[in-house]
């Protein structure tokens, strides 16, 4: 096996994974803070929300990880997949600071 | 504080420093015209490694003892905002941090057996949006401490 496209369909794997995890803490932060049913889901399975999200990031990165590792890369697919990965986790990060800065002032 | 908590809050933060050094410098090194791909490759390994040790540790202090003896006082305190924004977005931006480092190292890999501009490019902007992040958290983890005092 060619090292150099194994580690493009690892590193491409990663950034979905990376992406998925973005998105799911996010959804769960933000979903969970407008949703109680939601956050105390996470806190009555893993005993604290904030380990459930832990628990549930690094799962669905690490089944993303699995389901796409073995589908055939190149530079191009690799290199896409990074930039979504970097625009996702600044998204995520914006969103969820934005939400409790607003949520701080009584805005949400 | 118990010597336990104390000590897995120092290893939090001081793990994490390292993370974050640990990127930089692969970071710093990526940017580079020709980079030594396999330093990048191991910095940003261990970048991953500490990150995770990191998250860790500080995932014991904040359950057993941030939720019950700090947060209610800088909740009670002048600068409640230290948790309700800095405190809350931190542990949250957090988990977004070492799958992006993940995805650097296993990049720079594919970029030591065959390098290539567009995804060195792109490698380094993984780099720098993962320091960019860690050290907003750092930051985030200062004020938290100075809004409990």
């Amino acid at each position: 096996m060619d090292s150099s496209e194994k580690y493009l369909r690892f590193a491409r794997a990663a950034a979905l994974g990376s992406i998925a995890a973005s998105i799911v803490v996010a959804v769960l932060t933000i979903g969970g803070e407008e949703w109680t049913p939601l956050k105390d889901a996470l806190k009555n399975a893993f005993t604290h929300h904030w380990l459930g999200k832990s628990v549930v990031s690094a799962a669905v990165f690490g089944v993303m990880f699995l389901l796409t590792a073995w589908k055939p890369s190149d530079v191009q697919k690799t290199t896409r997949a990074l930039w979504y990965a970097i625009g996702a986790a600044a998204l995520s990060a914006a969103a969820m600071t934005l939400y409790f800065t607003l949520h701080a002032l009584g805005l949400v | 504080m118990t010597t336990l908590l104390a000590s897995a809050l120092i290893l939090h933060v001081v793990l994490g420093l390292i993370g974050l050094a640990c990127i930089h410098f692969a970071l710093m090194q990526l940017i580079r015209r020709e980079p030594p791909y396999g330093f990048v490759s191991k910095a940003s390994f261990l970048s991953a490694a500490f990150f995770l040790l990191s998250w860790a540790t500080g995932a014991y202090y904040y359950v057993v003892y941030y939720g019950t003896a700090v947060k209610p006082r800088i909740l009670a305190g002048a600068y409640p905002w230290a948790h309700q924004v800095m405190m809350e977005s931190k542990e949250h931006v957090f988990l977004l941090v070492p799958f992006l480092v993940v995805a650097v190292w296993l990049a720079s890999r594919a970029l030591q057996n065959a390098s290539d501009p567009r995804l060195k490019v792109a490698a380094s902007f993984a780099a720098a949006t993962a320091l960019a992040l860690g050290t907003l958290v750092a930051a985030a983890g200062i004020l938290v401490s100075g809004g409990v005092r």
